[in-house]
């Protein structure tokens, strides 16, 4: 397949982007789509903070979380997938259902007891729960690998570390991509409800306009955040679908 | 190359790794005290709180933890014997903190004790040996938490942990409690019968008529990908909307808060698992079986009943668990919008700052879900039709 017949959908989903980037930059325009949604509602725009402010903190929040997820997750998963760290292989598996079980917005507020309030509990609460699907399908990824295909490796004369890098990495590539994709998704809906244990970003305006009963603050935050949603999805989508090809 | 764990070894150095954080979870602060029930108060470690030589006792009983992890290889008895202790380790700190509470409270005070991190760590390490060692047994054994479960709840009927601050915020608000447990279940219960109700046709449609799923699962993805409070607040303008144009339906509390948007978005979320397991379930009945079926001079009716929905119907009741355990959890954020809930305590605790209130909502959900996990997985299991094998966890 020809590089320019994959470029039609990155470059549809960089305009999308754009889009949304410069929507987020534009208070007018809010203005004017919500007093037209809203016909009754006098103060349209959250006082507090400015969408790109918003904007910038949830995807701070869910930047950082993620990127340490991976982090952690990958590196976790080759361990126990190799040799001497396949012991403990059933206890990521553990791990894992658990964690499939636990609602995220559960850990997200089980941080407050145990750190307080603010950004950073949040972090860490929604690291903790995005580690898990990271880590399960770098577990899925590697342990899909034909055997065949590693002992062919080592026959030839790689070492552990070169099949790794060289075989067993890439073909575990789209999984792990995929396992990142769910823990953004994730942490983009979890961390709208971080507002509420004061971490800030696109909840906070939806959870100021449902206590104000005022459905153009949560408009404010709910469009971008569903829109923020959506479009992470693709674009994480795409990439994985790149890597499959590949 | 690659060997699996032999069976009745595996994960035993796992829970020895468990047993050595509990043992070292004594050294961390052991409960919290605090003059009333919002200040943030002081830590206290075991042996401030308690006589030292308990804290001793507790710490020398985790390294035998530890140790009698190492004879699992040997017999299975002994692994038994091993998930028993831990979770003797699992009630002791619980109970020792109860205990800790009453000799520092004085009647009818301020005074307000409750877990802190070190006790927490023991109850997670303890719970965490029993788990790994389960796979002596089955990988479904999970009335091996009975004994801790039963333990726990017999120091609750005793009277040990009245004067822990989780137990006192719960006694505050006993009958709300069960209240907002009736309402939480009843919504995410309602919202998993009506997506199972929808989502089924759904996903035979979609099986059938591959155009109807080009077009089904984009939208049923998108849903599940929209932040569940996001969801919640775009429902609320067009609900008000439609409940102001209609007043019967306003009477019935309809409206743009309250269980109308939650009951609506619990709904759209929980249709993706169903629709897509059932497709999924469908598209796996083998061709020959089909045409096997259709050879006996099978109806297309007979065929559906009697053989694709059979065969589908494990997958399709693990769309439901799927939905059914994640509806719990959204419920949660449901609270938010006025729809009552577990969640009500535990934004009312997070407004409040009161983190044992927090803690109270948060346990019951928790524990509803995993509850809902382990029933609809033996629901799961049964729903297998004999002769078909199969590992539905």
């Amino acid at each position: 397949m020809s590089a320019q017949r994959n470029a039609g959908p990155w470059l549809l989903l960089a305009a999308a982007c754009g889009l949304f980037a410069a929507a987020a930059h534009a208070p007018g325009l809010w203005a004017w789509l919500l007093g037209l949604l809203l016909p009754g509602e006098h103060v349209l725009l959250y006082p507090r903070a400015p969408l790109p402010v918003l904007l910038g903190e949830h995807l701070r929040l869910v930047g950082l979380s993620s990127s340490l997820a991976a982090a952690v997750g990958i590196p976790l998963g080759i361990a126990v997938t190799r040799r001497r760290g396949r012991e403990f292989l059933p206890v990521v598996d553990d791990l894992a259902a658990v964690g499939q079980t636990l609602p995220p917005v559960a850990v997200l507020a089980l941080a407050v007891p145990v750190l307080g309030f603010g950004a950073r509990p949040a972090v860490l609460a929604l690291f903790l729960y995005s580690v898990l699907p990271i880590l399960r399908n770098t577990v899925a990824g590697l342990e899909a690998v034909a055997p065949d295909l590693v002992e062919t490796a080592s026959a030839l004369g790689m070492t552990p570390w070169q099949t790794l890098r060289q075989v067993e990495l890439p073909l575990a590539l789209p999984l792990i991509a995929s396992g990142l994709r769910t823990s953004v998704v994730i942490n983009i809906g979890t961390a709208t409800v971080g507002a509420a244990i004061g971490a800030g970003g696109l909840g906070a305006p939806i959870i100021a306009g449902l206590v104000q009963h005022n459905p153009a603050f949560v408009l404010e935050g709910a469009l971008p955040a569903a829109a923020l949603a959506l479009l992470a999805d693709a674009c994480l989508g795409l990439a994985e679908k790149t890597l499959q090809r590949g | 190359m690659r060997d699996t764990p032999r069976p009745g070894s595996g994960g035993h150095r796992a829970a020895a790794l468990a047993s050595l954080v509990g043992a070292a979870a004594v050294l961390l602060p052991f409960v919290r005290l605090r003059p009333h029930r919002l200040a943030h108060g002081e830590a206290l470690f075991l042996w401030q709180a308690l006589p030292a030589a308990w804290a001793w006792g507790l710490g020398a009983t985790w390294v035998l933890c530890a140790v009698s992890t190492r004879l699992w290889r040997r017999r299975r008895g002994l692994t038994a014997l091993t998930a028993l202790l831990a979770q003797l380790l699992v009630v002791a700190p619980v109970a020792l903190a109860g205990i800790a509470a009453t000799r520092l409270s004085a009647p009818g005070g301020l005074v307000r004790v409750s877990l802190a991190a070190g006790a927490w760590v023991m109850v997670l390490s303890g719970l965490s040996v029993t788990m790994a060692s389960r796979r002596a047994f089955a990988p479904s054994a999970w009335w091996l938490v009975l004994p801790c479960l039963l333990g726990l709840a017999g120091l609750a009927q005793a009277g040990t942990l009245d004067d822990l601050s989780l137990v006192q915020e719960y006694a505050l608000r006993r009958h709300r409690f069960w209240q907002e447990g009736v309402r939480h279940l009843l919504l995410s219960g309602t919202a998993v019968g009506c997506a199972a109700l929808l989502g089924l046709p759904m996903g035979i449609a979609a099986h059938r008529r591959p155009a109807l799923a080009r077009l089904v699962f984009p939208l049923t993805n998108a849903v599940q990908t929209v932040p569940s409070l996001a969801l919640f607040g775009m429902l609320m303008a067009p609900l008000a909307l439609l409940a102001s144009s209609a007043p019967w339906l306003r009477k019935s509390g309809f409206g743009g808060i309250g269980w109308a948007p939650a009951l609506i978005a619990l709904t759209l979320y929980a249709l993706l698992p169903i629709v897509r397991n059932t497709y999924a379930g469908l598209q796996m009945v083998d061709v020959a079986v089909r045409q096997a079926g259709m050879g006996m001079g099978m109806t297309p009716l007979q065929l559906f009943c009697m053989l694709e929905l059979p065969l589908a119907l494990p997958a399709v009741v693990g769309g439901v668990r799927t939905a059914a355990v994640q509806a719990v959890g959204n419920t949660t954020v449901a609270a938010l919008i006025g729809a009552g809930g577990w969640g009500t305590l535990v934004f009312q605790g997070l407004g409040q700052a009161a983190p044992d209130l927090v803690v109270l909502g948060t346990l019951p959900v928790i524990l509803a879900a995993m509850g809902v996990d382990a029933m609809m997985a033996s629901l799961q299991r049964w729903a297998v039709p004999p002769g078909v094998g199969g590992d539905y966890g």
